[in-house]
């Protein structure tokens, strides 16, 4: 009897047994499948290398080199300690700096983990031979982005950089990952998607130990695509040679179709290197002054000036205003930079001497209305739609805008110092250079670019506005501008080539009553049939006669010695 | 041999016989796996045991079990001297205190000691039938408590459990009036929390991770979660012969030893499982079958003892395989990795194919 009721209850304990596993084994089969499967296959990642980036000669700004990283396999290793002790006194480098790169990188046993990248070729082979001692330690080549033009290309090229988190919330969705390599600036930021490639993968079955069983499976990365560019790259590192010392802007760009040839803003920084010191600089070498620094554009806005003067028939060519070094305005006194005064002018020997008693008496005929709509006209107030990234807009006041920037009416000596590019106007050099390429163009205004090819595909935009100003009015002012350089008492006399005609314009503007003032000069050549329009911008360079115009000549000389364009010769 | 009377082994339980051997050989393909690919050692030294256990067997079955049981005193107090000689000078392994070392090979006392305290329990029951009164209980309570306390001492909380099923069985079997046997069982639960602080930590800890494996998950958990994984990854047909990537790729502890079972598992299934289960069954309904069939007392309460020890031992170590009980180190008859365990229960078979012979 009570055996029975034994029997029973191994019948029921077995069957509960078979419940079990049924409930295991079927009903929650799948979950514990996929986390048997998780148990034991890792992802190992494998870098796309980056596409590459070319100048318009097929020059390269920017690809990946391979360079040397030590690496660590931790499962291979016996005393992770001694190791990084040992590879810090070979390296010279610190320790703590190995450790920490260590704890960053690591991902599993199996995987090699960077320590150091980017060290010399000698250091390597010293590392290599420490392997016979050390197990575990790799020495390896690892892909990293070179610019070979290094600083002189940085504001356009940008830099690449890891991925933060804003970022990497904004792009997940497109395919981002943490630790990714991404553009942080210029064309390597706006041009990233096409340049990063697509990343390939392992899987790699592990056992518990997270050692490497084998691979399952292995995608191949992608390189990125290449990205070609309107830059002309000996030029740029011409332009950076002269510039390097000083503080601001060179811009070469062809006149007709927005190409930006060169884009040089000093200081500025190596690309490969850790962006701290440049941080901390207070000469600010992050700072793209092309197309972020905003500045007075003084004498060159007569230009902007004249035109306006002519076409809304205001002023005439033949009007001539006397100079004597100064000019009542109102109840206050404005001078002109010749203090002995330049005596009758009419408009073109006032752009070639750059008079300002002149312009302020033209301006004042014009009135803030119309000056402020040429300016508007020409580009300036507004974002030239370069395709770099943090452009700003600088300032062309009005009435309205004083009235709300500075809750004040506006006075005829706000129109006259106007006149000359001085007072509220503000301008970065890309839209002074592309004002002056309107001039030379024949009236179009042109939006720069960079980004000419992303692969085969022509991305570079060409959205000319017509600024239907008349060609004879364009002509007297093309011709005041060679006589800048060319008559004798211009001011942009050491401009003056004896292999190509330039034609310029001086500016030299007030940038705080006890600093040093901005030096601009601003033209384009050759002046029969203008092939580069460019600016030169120096801050608190002083005279816009002197460096910069010397620096112009040059640039435009060695541009000229390339034979780039079908330069006709004097 | 010669005088072997053949008519006296019509009685002979060879489905008792039988499903053990099915299990036994599913067990070997187990341990083949599961040592893979270091296994010729682990799988000869099984069979080595297997076959020793054989001889046993075949000696047991020849032998009146009436004869065995008439000396259970001398192997109860064996195993005492054991259990003693073990917590004196036992190796160590796995922290426990459990082998005794006999030149080239290891025994483990306590998993004889189950088998033999049966064996005396069996024979004190079997004598002594005036079971209605309490002090009857007595002594085997006594019987029980003193080598408890020894194994819990190695520790081995599995195999000292192990014993009081087998005495709660008996007692009943034995014809211990309920109300008693209640008794008996309500004191132990109120006298269990006392048992709490007699636990190792390590034995703690296994009893909380019971509880919620997250607490530890890499710790005293990770067996129990990597053991369920494995089972559950199985699916219905499992993974293949040495294909399953727990078991293989060593995410699994003791695999070859208390947990052989989620190898099986993982790489057979639920069907390799439930077929396994259901030997086991087979094996236990025969036992007790025996018991029913027989009239000497003696026979009966040993051939219960046995199907309970066996049984017992089948269902915990299965459900803490896979994670529906408490960790207890108890190894699976038949199929663990273990000479001693493989010889205690082929010593069981031999008895109980004894009492079908001779009853």
């Amino acid at each position: 009897m009570r055996i029975k009721q034994l029997q029973i209850f191994f019948i029921i304990i077995f069957i509960l047994l078979g419940v079990f596993l049924y409930y295991l084994q079927i009903v929650k089969g799948s979950i514990y499948r996929e986390l048997s499967y998780r148990n034991s296959i890792r992802l190992l990642r494998i870098d796309a290398p980056r596409g590459t980036i070319y100048d318009r000669k097929d020059k390269v700004l920017a690809d990946n080199a391979l360079s040397f990283g030590v690496f660590i396999v931790p499962q291979e290793i016996r005393d992770l300690d001694l190791e990084i002790k040992k590879l810090a006194e070979i390296l010279d480098l610190p320790e703590s700096l190995l450790r920490r790169n260590y704890k960053r990188n690591y991902l599993a046993p199996f995987a090699p983990t960077e320590v150091i990248r980017n060290i010399s070729k000698k250091k390597a082979v010293l590392a290599g031979e420490l392997k016979l001692d050390l197990p575990g330690v790799l020495v390896k080549e690892v892909p990293s982005r070179r610019y070979p033009y290094n600083e002189a290309t940085t504001h356009v090229l940008g830099y690449i950089g890891e991925i933060d988190k804003r970022e990497l919330g904004l792009l997940r969705s497109y395919g981002y990952n943490a630790k990714d390599l991404i553009g942080k600036d210029g064309i390597e930021k706006i041009a990233d998607g096409f340049l990063r490639g697509k990343n390939g993968g392992m899987q790699i079955q592990i056992d518990s130990r997270g050692r490497q069983v084998r691979v399952i499976s292995e995608k191949q990365a992608e390189k990125g695509g290449d990205v070609f560019l309107t830059i002309d790259g000996a030029l740029q590192s011409f332009l950076w040679k002269m510039m390097k010392d000083k503080k601001g802007v060179a811009i070469f760009m062809d006149p007709h179709s927005g190409e930006v040839l060169s884009l040089v803003s000093s200081p500025s920084y190596d690309p490969t290197d850790s962006l701290a010191k440049p941080l901390g600089d207070k000469d600010k070498p992050l700072l793209n002054r092309a197309i972020m620094g905003q500045y007075p554009p003084g004498s060159l806005f007569k230009i902007i000036v004249a035109l306006a003067a002519l076409e809304t028939g205001k002023a005439r060519p033949e009007n001539i205003f006397m100079c004597r070094g100064r000019l009542r305005v109102g109840r206050g006194v404005f001078n002109c930079w010749n203090r002995d005064g330049h005596g009758p002018m009419d408009l073109r020997r006032a752009i070639i001497e750059s008079c300002n008693v002149h312009f302020y008496n033209i301006g004042i005929l014009l009135g803030v209305k119309n000056i402020s709509e040429y300016a508007g006209r020409f580009g300036l107030g507004k974002k030239t739609g370069i395709d770099l990234l943090g452009e700003l807009e600088g300032i062309v006041p009005n009435r309205t805008w004083k009235r709300v920037k500075k809750n004040d009416s506006w006075y005829t000596g706000d129109t006259a110092n106007l006149s000359i590019g001085q007072g509220y106007l503000l301008a970065t050099p890309l839209q002074a250079v592309r004002a002056i390429a309107c001039v030379a163009n024949g009236g179009n205004l042109i939006q720069p670019y960079i980004l000419d090819k992303i692969g085969e595909k022509r991305v570079g935009i060409k959205r000319n506005k017509k600024l239907k100003i008349k060609e004879q009015n364009l002509e007297l002012v093309r011709g005041a501008m060679l006589g800048v350089v060319e008559h004798e008492n211009g001011t942009g006399g050491r401009a003056w080539s004896d292999k190509v005609s330039i034609c310029g314009k001086t500016g030299t503007s007030q940038a705080g009553s006890d600093q040093k003032t901005h030096a601009w000069f601003a033209g384009f050549a050759p002046a029969e049939n203008p092939e580069i329009a460019f600016v030169i911008f120096l801050e608190h360079g002083g005279s816009g006669g002197d460096m910069p115009a010397l620096i112009a000549r040059k640039a435009i000389e060695f541009w000229h010695s390339k034979a780039n364009f079908t330069f006709q010769q004097r | 041999m010669k005088n072997i009377n053949l008519k006296k082994y019509k009685n002979f339980d060879w489905i008792l016989l039988g499903s053990a051997m099915g299990i036994f050989l599913l067990g070997l393909l187990f341990l083949f796996s599961s040592t893979y690919p270091y296994n010729t050692d682990y799988v000869l030294r099984q069979v080595t045991w297997f076959l020793l256990g054989v001889l046993v067997f075949i000696a047991v079955v020849n032998v009146n079990y009436r004869r065995i049981t008439g000396v259970a005193n001398v192997f109860y107090f064996l195993t005492i001297f054991l259990l003693v000689a073990v917590l004196a000078f036992g190796s160590r392994r796995l922290g426990a205190q459990r082998w005794l070392s006999l030149g080239f090979f290891n025994i483990q006392p306590s998993e004889f000691g189950k088998i033999f305290i049966t064996l005396s329990l069996v024979q004190y029951l079997a004598t002594h039938k005036s079971y209605a009164r309490f002090k009857d209980m007595f002594v085997p309570l006594i019987m029980i408590a003193v080598p408890f306390v020894l194994i819990m001492g190695e520790p081995d909380l599995g195999t000292a459990l192990m014993l009081v099923p087998i005495l709660f069985v008996l007692l009943y079997v034995w014809g211990l009036p309920l109300r008693n046997l209640i008794i008996i069982v309500v004191s132990g639960i109120f006298l269990s929390p006392l048992g709490w602080f007699l636990l190792k930590d390590y034995q703690k800890d296994r009893l909380l991770v019971f509880l919620d494996p997250g607490i530890d998950p890499l710790g005293a958990g990770y067996t129990i979660i990597q053991s369920r994984i494995a089972i559950g990854s199985g699916g219905l047909f499992g993974k293949g012969w040495l294909a399953g990537t727990q078991n293989q790729l060593n995410f699994l502890s003791e695999r070859h030893t208390d947990f052989i079972f989620s190898v099986a598992g993982e790489e057979w299934g639920f069907v390799g499982g439930a077929i396994l289960i259901g030997l086991y069954y087979i094996l236990i309904k025969r036992a007790l079958l025996i018991a029913e069939k027989t009239d000497d007392p003696c026979g009966r309460l040993l051939a219960v003892g046995l199907a309970v020890m066996i049984g017992i031992q089948v269902v915990v170590n299965l459900s803490m395989t896979m994670g529906f009980m408490p960790v207890v180190g108890l190894p699976l008859p038949l199929v663990s990795y273990g000479g001693s365990s493989l010889l205690v229960t082929m010593l069981a078979l031999g008895l109980l194919e004894s009492i079908a012979v001779h009853r």
